[in-house]
């Protein structure tokens, strides 16, 4: 039987393409390792980097012995040479796309955020809305070893309580472009979120108990299990302070009250209360739930303005006041706008004279508002900044006072 | 003597002795053809014969035919030739209602082979033919392949005649016409062509016909085959013709302008032309709210392209694209599979094949284990299968969701095609991932657009598109949107009728 060799011709041609070409980057899921979170420290010579990779058989399986992650670290002398040396160690294929946090080092971020950026978008498998963190008095390598209860891998709780900025008003939360579009520009300098560990001396050392009924011993590094196995873990993760920069070099920390009024700044938030105290003895708070923030700049005159329309309800009054009378109700605002302006004052001197670095946006203001005054001052503006003179001005209204029904017959 | 008449095909002879011989002799002395000589009651004592088929007629009937011919009061002036006495009794004496007369041996045989009764009478070169048809036939029962919870519940049986009566009964205009043909040599089967005359575009009819005209074949058992060679030719696993066993699916269409074609032995009849997007849309769809038909078509759509891509998909996403699940899913995934020895192809071939296997033998089991072969199949062995670690969760779920998807069409041929496309696109996604998917579901759109029913585009009304047919499509308008029919049926009267004026009195007071 002749066969006409046109018919053989397809199949012949399927079957070169799968065998040639087919299947070329398939990993099959078992053998695939996720890295969950990179920290990049600093040495001598280059960089050390230390990946965290998941083991999920170990998460959602019966016994916790074991952690469902495991650290592999290497040296080289950039990022990527390390985080090659890395990939070599590795047994399973290492895979980026699920990379949650990037945690460096103090002395990176001094010295220029620009090489982890560089390395982070560079690659087309890093996801760019993911988060970049400092690590405060802390080598970055002993962030991610820390065990933490909330979520079994560290690298994600980091992203968890990044996560969170809405609620607390304490963070902040910029992907890579962000974080790169801000390190470029003059406009505004970026704010990092900063980890640091949390010890209780005390009880580090201490004996727990495990659920298999073995004993174990808190470390000081927290990097076992027995660290959460007590309700208050002895190691923990906090995000308490904020890493301004200018430019891409870290200037200074923020804390935690200060954090909240740069999120106001920037509008970006959701509740912040402002506690007042009257007569020494009498506390009033705020619920600020509606804030309008609007900068503007007379860049002839070196000055900036900040003006704040603040609404909110009344969270807690312990001042014996009748608020049904308007009078009094004029008086506590201007107590709470008096506190909240100097609050503010204090910050942005902060800002200005300590750490020189215009977190506020003003610089992109005038750019928009001011553009041919800009333009002859352009690439000054570091020099500007801590000249200016910067207004606050507040406008405070109290939407409502939480009472209770007073029945008079 | 075998005379011929004008075309050429062998007479009936004169002679009584000579046609029963003949008669007897082609049909090899068989015991069921049934011969009854009896002598007529006229002065000269002509001979006639009554014949039959066992079987085929109706034996009552039968009698009463002897009981008329024995009783026949032929004294009188009857000239004694035997085509005086076969003209007399035939129009005179003899009352039944469907008679003929014929000529050719071939007639003959063709007749008593339908369930006729054959009178001969000895002189006369001529036979009477009398239909008496009596067989056992199957009674109306509910549809097996098409049921409808709404609708009649009636569906065609095997024989032609019932079907076009149960047609007739829903159609009552004249203009329904039956265009007789009969297909294959050993079974002679009957195939009426059944169109509107004044509505259905004539080239359809004129293709169909000439169609089942050119065909040469042996035997024709179902309507299937019948439409394997009617059908327009390309090499496809999609239908170009549609069968159905509803006969108000019938009469719905033949009032659109289609042309339905009924197959003797078969209780399916065949609707032409058949487009894409007719396979989605099920008999219910016109007897329940239109809002809920609309719902059900898209969800028809959705399983179609579930039951094709979804393994595909999981097999390209899981091994190639990781990136694109997200991280908690991904650990479960991973937490599943990581003792599993096969690979994820691998694994969903054999869920795939596996449920294959019993939706099978779900069809073809007696009834008595039907209900422990579905319990034994998919819990025991589905279960068994993944907890002893051959296969994961997840492809167990990926199998059942194709599965599940797939009953949704399960009443038309398209699930059949959806199921054999599916191990495609599975090859396919496994080797190359998102880009082959892609370009197979490229492939299979162009393809199915590249196809004709009755030389009309299939993928009309959406391909080359049309907005007045949309309201049947996709989306079920309410009848009083459908005044007109829809155009991809080409009728030659399209306004189906007004209904601005029907319904109940809006401003009633």
């Amino acid at each position: 039987m002749r066969i006409n060799k046109k018919w053989l011709l397809l199949p012949l041609v399927i079957v070169s393409l799968i065998a040639l070409t087919g299947c070329l980057e398939r990993v099959e899921l078992n053998k695939l390792g996720i890295v969950a979170g990179l920290a990049i420290d600093t040495t001598d010579e280059g960089y050390t980097l230390t990946a965290q990779i998941l083991n999920p058989s170990a998460i959602s399986g019966e016994a916790h012995n074991g952690l469902p992650i495991y650290n592999l670290t290497a040296d080289g002398e950039s990022i990527h040479e390390a985080y090659k040396k890395i990939d070599f160690l590795s047994s399973s294929a290492l895979s980026l796309s699920h990379l949650n946090v990037i945690v460096i080092n103090e002395d990176i971020a001094k010295a220029g955020v620009a090489p982890v950026l560089n390395f982070a978008l560079r690659r087309d498998d890093i996801r760019p809305d993911i988060n970049i963190v400092v690590a405060k008095d802390a080598h970055a390598n002993d962030i991610l070893n820390v065990v933490t209860a909330l979520d079994m891998i560290p690298a994600t709780q980091i992203n968890v309580s990044s996560m969170i900025p809405t609620h607390t008003a304490r963070l902040t939360s910029y992907n890579l472009y962000e974080v790169v579009d801000m390190v470029n520009s003059d406009a505004i300098n970026v704010v990092l979120n900063a980890v640091s560990i949390h010890r209780e001396e005390d009880r580090l050392g201490e004996k727990v108990e495990r659920k298999n009924g073995t004993e174990g011993t808190t470390t000081q590094t927290g990097q076992t299990v027995d660290n959460i196995l007590d309700i208050t873990a002895p190691v923990q993760l906090r995000i308490e302070h904020l890493a301004v920069f200018n430019g891409d070099k870290m200037v200074g920390f923020i804390d935690d009250a200060e954090a909240q009024l740069y999120n106001m700044v920037l509008g970006d938030y959701k509740r912040y209360d402002i506690v007042t105290q009257i007569d020494e003895d009498y506390y009033t708070s705020l619920g600020v739930t509606k804030i309008k923030s609007k900068i503007t700049t007379d860049l002839e005159h070196n000055e900036a303005t900040i003006k704040f329309e603040l609404s909110g309800i009344i969270l807690e009054n312990t001042y014996p006041v009748d608020f049904t009378n308007t009078e009094n109700l004029d008086a506590i605002s201007d107590y709470l706008k008096q506190e909240f302006e100097d609050d503010m004052n204090a910050f942005v001197n902060k800002v200005q004279t300590e750490l020189k670095s215009d977190i506020f946006g003003i610089g992109g203001k005038a750019h928009t508002q001011e553009h041919k005054v800009w333009k002859e001052k352009d690439g000054y503006w570091s020099e500007l900044f801590p000249e200016l003179t910067i207004h606050v001005e507040v406008e405070l209204d109290i939407n409502s006072v939480g009472e209770i029904g007073n029945v008079t017959l | 003597m075998n005379t011929k008449i004008k075309n050429n095909l062998p007479a009936v002879s004169e002679s009584l002795t000579l046609n029963l011989k003949k008669m007897k002799s082609d049909f090899g002395e068989s015991n069921d053809l049934l011969i009854r000589e009896v002598t007529l009651q006229d002065t000269h004592s002509t001979k006639a014969a009554i014949v039959g088929i066992d079987g085929l007629i109706d034996a009552t009937n039968a009698q009463d035919f002897v009981i008329k011919l024995l009783t026949a009061d032929l004294a009188g002036d009857l000239p004694r030739n035997g085509d005086a006495i076969f003209d007399f009794l035939f129009e005179s004496w003899i009352s039944l209602f469907d008679a003929n007369q014929g000529e050719s041996v071939q007639s003959l045989y063709d007749n008593i082979l339908n369930g006729h009764v054959i009178v001969l009478i000895d002189g006369a070169a001529r036979f009477m033919m009398f239909d008496c048809k009596g067989w056992q036939s199957r009674s109306i029962t509910m549809p097996s392949t098409e049921k409808s919870l709404w609708g009649p519940k009636d569906s065609f049986v095997e024989t032609i005649r019932f079907n076009t009566a149960m047609l007739r009964r829903r159609m009552r205009d004249p203009r329904l016409r039956f265009d007789a043909h009969q297909v294959g040599h050993m079974t002679k089967t009957d195939v009426f062509v059944a169109h509107v005359e004044g509505l259905t575009n004539p080239e359809f009819v004129r293709l169909a016909n000439e169609r089942i005209k050119a065909i040469d074949i042996d035997t024709i058992a179902n309507a299937y085959e019948l439409i394997q060679l009617i059908e327009d030719k390309h090499h496809t696993l999609l239908p170009r013709l549609i069968e159905t066993e509803r006969p108000d699916r019938v009469m719905k269409a033949l009032s659109e302008g289609q042309v339905a074609i009924f197959v003797d032995g078969s209780p399916y009849a065949i609707l032409g032309p058949f487009f894409f997007t007719s396979a989605f849309s099920a008999i219910d769809d016109y007897y329940n709210l239109p809002l809920l038909a609309s719902v059900k078509r898209a969800m028809r759509y959705l399983a179609f392209f579930a039951v094709i891509l979804i393994p595909a998909l999981y097999v390209a996403v899981s091994t190639f694209h990781q990136e694109m699940i997200p991280t908690p899913l991904l650990i479960t995934i991973i937490n599943q599979r990581s003792a599993n020895p096969f690979s994820t192809l691998v694994e969903i071939l054999i869920v795939t094949i596996l449920f294959e296997i019993l939706r099978e033998a779900s069809l073809r089991k007696p009834d008595a284990i039907g209900d422990s072969m579905t319990i034994v199949g998919s819990l025991i062995i589905g279960t068994t299968i993944v907890e002893s670690g051959l296969v994961s969760y997840m492809a167990i779920i990926i199998g059942s969701i194709t599965t599940i998807s797939s009953f949704l069409l399960s009443s038309s041929r398209i699930n059949v095609a959806a199921r054999l496309y599916k191990f495609v696109f599975l090859a396919i996604g496994a080797t190359l991932g998102f880009y082959g998917i892609t370009l197979a579901f490229i492939i299979l759109i162009t393809h199915l657009a590249s196809l004709t029913s009755f030389n009309q585009a299939y993928l009309a009304p959406m391909a080359p598109f049309n907005l007045s047919d949309q309201k049947d499509q996709l989306i079920k308008m309410p009848l009083w949107w459908m005044k007109k029919r829809p155009k991809i049926f080409q009728p030659l009267d399209t306004v189906r009728s007004n209904l601005e004026n029907t319904g109940g009195d809006q401003h009633a007071n």
